[in-house]
């Protein structure tokens, strides 16, 4: 018994003290009745506490499921406000497409670069989850970006805060639209320029997607307006704030105009003609 | 072997001393008579403190169903103070001490010490044996009460037996 190691003989020890106390407190209960209440009360407290930990402990492991089926909730609900607007946009047109003109898919940001002047990302859906170039890539704040290049299952976005990156954006309140670029100095901040002096723009009025072009359907928004600048007399450029913080950003929505190829196609054939 | 027998029979009258005085000796709810706490304290020094609480556990035991109260109540109480024995002993005696006495005696340890230490195993001891006696049906008041005076009386009882039992086999 003098050889065991002193650990050993300590877990011993605890071990029978508590098994012995235990015992004991079994006993008591067992035997009278106002203690019977009194410890049975204390343990069911001890026990619905264990419980309470238990069950936080199991929520936070089970977050990243829940966060998928969050996000594919908010995948669904997207869709079923693109036709809704699609609906309200066309009140006496007899046909509506059933899902709306652009469908999304969600996305996880594994790598990405913020402190260049041609920044990138990459998501993980590919071709496989039928992901093509020139899709758009956005969330609800705003624009993140388009896909450029494909593989299997991962796809390369150019980024939103890349210089040579423009996107067709519009005045929510005047429907003016502009070019919205990055300036290459701060993330948080693009210009929109080329908008015409008489749109009636104020600071802090929302900026919003054109629906211009086949790759971000109308009204995401974007930013809002913090600052007015006159260009030569006859455009204005705007400073806007985004709303999407490119620095927190780690899931995206691809989004997919399903007319985009028949589109795509009919440019081609106007382009040729000409 | 001769010495076993001894401390056989010294531990039996104790617990024959015990049971006499939970049966016989009713002085009033705020002190309980008890030499319990002292078959606890007079373990051989030596002995594994898991053994310690076995054997602290069955005399408990013992006097909970000979002297017909809740069974496990005086059980826990030296279970609780058979484990801490060790390092109370440690805390207020030297190594030296803990090397010889392999019975605690007052002989052995001085007299001050010896009380201080007696005391503070008696609270530990009442503390366990009172808070699951009363488990909140007494007020704080009368719950402290019950502890000092219990202390204060069984400190003069362990006293008077540590010094008549030791000093006769002397």
């Amino acid at each position: 018994m003098t050889g065991r190691p002193a650990l050993v003989r300590i877990a011993i020890n605890i071990v029978v003290f508590i098994a012995l106390e235990v015992l004991c407190l079994v006993m008591i209960a067992n035997n009278s009745v106002v203690q019977r209440y009194k410890i049975l009360g204390a343990i069911r407290e001890a026990q619905s506490a264990l419980w309470h930990r238990t069950s936080e402990i199991s929520s936070y492991f089970s977050l990243k499921k829940d966060n998928r089926l969050l996000v594919q909730e908010n995948v669904d609900l997207q869709r079923q406000l693109n036709m809704y607007k699609a609906m309200s946009a066309k009140p006496d047109t007899a046909f509506v497409h059933p899902a709306g003109l652009y469908s999304y898919m969600a996305a996880d940001i594994v790598k990405s670069t913020r402190g260049k002047q041609h920044n990138y990302m990459l998501i993980d859906k590919g071709t496989r989850a039928g992901v093509s170039e020139g899709m758009g890539v956005v969330t609800a704040n705003g624009i993140v970006g388009i896909i450029d290049a494909v593989s299997d299952n991962y796809s390369y976005v150019i980024s939103f805060l890349n210089t040579e990156q423009s996107v067709s954006a519009r005045l929510t309140k005047s429907d003016h639209f502009g070019l919205l670029r990055w300036e290459g100095v701060n993330p948080h901040k693009a210009t929109l320029t080329e908008i015409s002096l008489n749109c009636g723009a104020a600071v802090g009025d929302t900026v919003a997607t054109s629906g211009h072009s086949s790759i971000f359907p109308a009204d995401i928004p974007i930013g809002v307006i913090s600052k007015i600048k006159p260009v030569s007399g006859l455009y204005l450029s705007l400073e806007i704030d985004l709303f999407q913080d490119f620095n927190s950003l780690r899931h995206v929505y691809i989004v997919a105009n399903k007319d985009r190829k028949e589109i795509d196609e009919l440019e081609l054939e106007e382009g040729e003609g000409r | 072997m001769k010495d076993n027998w001894g401390r056989f029979m010294f531990f039996a009258t104790l617990l024959i001393i015990q049971i006499v005085l939970s049966k016989y000796a009713n002085v009033g709810p705020y002190i309980y008579l008890c030499c319990l706490p002292l078959i606890v304290i007079y373990l051989p020094l030596y002995q594994e403190t898991f053994l310690s609480m076995l054997i602290a556990f069955g005399c408990g035991l013992a006097v909970d169903v000979l002297c017909d109260g809740i069974v496990g109540l005086n059980a826990a109480a030296s279970v609780a103070l058979a484990a801490v024995r060790k390092p109370l002993f440690a805390a207020f005696f030297t190594r030296d001490n803990l090397e010889r006495a392999v019975i605690p005696t007052i002989h052995e340890t001085g007299v001050m010490r010896h009380i201080n230490y007696i005391f503070i195993s008696l609270l530990i001891y009442f503390i366990v044996y009172i808070c699951l006696d009363s488990v909140g049906m007494e007020s704080l008041q009368t719950t402290l009460l019950r502890l000092v005076l219990s202390c204060a009386a069984n400190l003069v009882l362990v006293l008077a037996i540590d010094y008549f039992m030791f000093n006769s086999r002397r």
